[in-house]
């Protein structure tokens, strides 16, 4: 038992390391002082660029900072207080043939749906392409001024769903990891079940398994040169032990993907 | 359960402090020391449908001029590959662009499928390394199975021995170098010839001391000329993409360049003072002042390089140059192995061997 303590003391000290190492995680959702962080639409945030316009009359809003998602009252059942409209398009689903979950489970792999279709319900390419933001579900919509659309690289469209992003809403279970690992092609890659990062409840990768929407755990590096200057390293990551964006973007990546370090030697 | 927790919370910490760890083995696109932007230095905006392609590896790989430098820490181990492939002899590597896809096996299977070199035909880009340049390649189909590459030739097999579309001028090499040959140069397998009389040391017909080379690569023979590019059979000035100079004209002087390549392994002074074949210098230099080089022909006029499904030593008579004897034979003779004597059946500038002992 004694030995059991000591372990969980330099645990729980290892932890504080962690913590303190993490305090270069990007800005709160909430942090008005020096700017919260893409998620809040405030029209008070600084330095976003979508957000709400200035309040014309003291019932607007447009100040409020989980308005745009949450509401307290009449939310839809989906999940946690949702104030937003589903988004109704159909978008398929990653459509690479080398996906081994395409021919494995293709019945637990069809439309985004869960977490993933929340976030949609702003990324989507149509509430983005067409409604405003500000259409949430209780109370008047709000007025989000010029950038009252999601445009350019944060959009998903169905084109991008199927092949220009990571598939989303497949089930990773034993059974499915198991058919990795027996196809000939994947079997070197060393694919595992996640450690760090966690897959819904009914074992469903989301966009929520890898972004945290509330918060960036890392820091909010950007990439200093050309296609990405500008663009964050890492939007929204869950993880943040590394204090560096593109470390704990890839200790992320490598969560699933753990790709061996030591390939098979050759002749 | 706050034991627990903890616990995990150490394994997690551990974890991530292995993640970070470098060696000389690390796949090069998975060093961070290498890639700032780790991933996303070539997942951002990745269309994965059709890959990263060939435009994605020579974003860093290809001329300096369009590098994004910004996404890797230092330069100093890349090379411009747009100007390596745009040399003579090379592997179609530009001209392939689009024709791979990730779901074919090889050898093909599909004699319409368009014939294609890719970077990742040969390169997995995630297992890559400095140490090994083909590592987690996909393996050769067998049957219903994938069998792993662990040698250079079955990696160069899977596309120049059994595909289905292989052009007609090319030649099964699986075929040519199968240790069941009577003769053969030795990539499968230590060669049958135990008396080869030219060869310089380290290489030696069978392997009896740890220097000794008994087997050889097919990079030995083909990869780049120049010393300061990529070893690999990228491209090259000379024909066939070969390492040094092999000339196969007919009528041609003799000189250590025209077959320097044979001359990495085979002693010219012993092949010009006939230690093995009684006439090896009359047939390489020539005799006849009337004929353009003297009247002397290729090593490959008489030897295949490759392998020979017929003959011991090599033997394989080029039909361009070489023709049947008045009593209508090609073919050579031999007189009790390993005794350097034999007789050929044939008619070579005008001269009838029928047969012609030695």
């Amino acid at each position: 038992m004694n030995n059991i303590r000591k372990i969980s003391i330099v645990a729980v000290l290892v932890f504080l390391g962690n913590a303190v190492s993490s305090l270069a995680a990007g800005p709160k959702i909430s942090d008005m002082v020096v700017g919260g962080n893409k998620h809040n639409l405030s029209s008070l945030n600084k330095n976003v660029l979508y957000k709400a316009a200035p309040p014309q009359s003291a019932r607007d809003k447009n100040t409020e900072i989980c308005v745009f998602c949450h509401t307290p009252h009449r939310a839809v059942p989906q999940t946690t207080l949702w104030n937003r409209s589903n988004s109704s398009v159909f978008f398929g689903h990653y459509s690479s043939a080398t996906l081994v979950i395409r021919r494995t489970s293709a019945a637990q792999f069809g439309e985004p749906n869960g977490t993933s279709r929340l976030c949609l319900s702003c990324h989507d390419g149509v509430t983005a392409g067409g409604v405003p933001l500000g259409a949430i579900l209780n109370g008047s919509p709000i007025n989000m001024g010029a950038n009252d659309r999601i445009t350019g690289i944060s959009l998903f469209t169905a084109s991008k769903i199927k092949s220009g992003h990571h598939p989303v809403s497949f089930i990773y279970d034993d059974a499915v990891l198991r058919a990795i690992q027996s196809d000939v092609l994947k079997k070197t890659q060393n694919y595992q079940m996640p450690r760090i990062v966690k897959l819904d409840t009914a074992n469903r990768m989301q966009c929520t398994t890898c972004h945290d929407p509330h918060q960036n755990q890392s820091t909010e590096d950007s990439y200093q040169v050309p296609p990405n200057e500008g663009r964050k390293i890492a939007p929204f990551w869950v993880y943040g032990a590394n204090n560096n964006a593109s470390l704990d973007h890839d200790a992320v990546c490598m969560d699933c993907h753990s790709i061996p370090t030591n390939p098979f030697p050759l002749q | 359960m706050a034991y627990l927790i903890s616990i995990v919370l150490l394994v997690m910490s551990l974890s991530v402090a292995t993640a970070q760890a470098a060696s000389s083995f690390t796949p090069f696109h998975l060093d961070r020391q290498k890639l700032p932007y780790g991933c996303g230095s070539c997942h951002v905006g990745f269309e994965f449908r059709s890959g990263g392609g060939q435009e994605g590896c020579l974003s860093c790989h290809g001329n300096p001029a369009k590098r994004k430098t910004g996404l890797i820490r230092s330069t100093a181990d890349l090379v411009d590959f747009e100007k390596e492939l745009k040399k003579t002899y090379h592997h179609p590597i530009l001209e392939s662009k689009n024709l791979h896809s990730n779901k074919e096996i090889l050898p093909e299977i599909d004699h319409k499928a368009p014939r294609h070199s890719d970077c990742v035909d040969c390169h997995s880009p995630h297992l890559v390394s400095s140490s090994n340049k083909f590592a987690g390649i996909k393996g050769k189909k067998n049957g219903n199975i994938l069998t792993d590459v662990t040698t250079e030739y079955q990696l160069c097999y899977l596309c120049h021995s059994d595909s289905a579309n292989l052009p007609g001028r090319f030649v099964n090499k699986r075929i040519e170098f199968a240790v069941s040959n009577p003769s053969f140069h030795p990539i499968e397998g230590e060669g049958k010839n135990l008396a080869v009389v030219s060869l310089i040391r380290p290489y030696k017909e069978k392997k009896t001391t740890a220097n000794d080379v008994s087997v050889l690569k097919c990079g030995d023979c083909h990869g780049s000329d120049d010393a300061n590019s990529p070893a690999g059979p990228h491209s090259s000035i000379y024909q066939y993409i070969l390492r040094e100079n092999y000339s196969a004209r007919d009528n041609e002087t003799e000189s250590i360049f025209a077959y320097s390549l044979c001359y990495k392994c085979h002693n010219r002074n012993s092949i010009l003072a006939d230690e093995s074949f009684k006439f090896h210098s009359m047939h390489i230099k020539g005799k006849k002042s009337s004929m353009p080089g003297n009247g002397g022909t290729s090593c490959h006029t008489c030897h295949t390089s490759h392998g020979s499904t017929e003959n011991r030593y090599l033997i394989r008579f080029n039909t361009d140059i070489v023709s049947a004897s008045s009593s209508g034979m090609l073919k050579f003779k031999e007189k009790g192995a390993g005794t350097f004597r034999g007789e050929c059946f044939l008619t070579c500038h005008g001269v009838d061997h029928n047969p012609k002992s030695y």
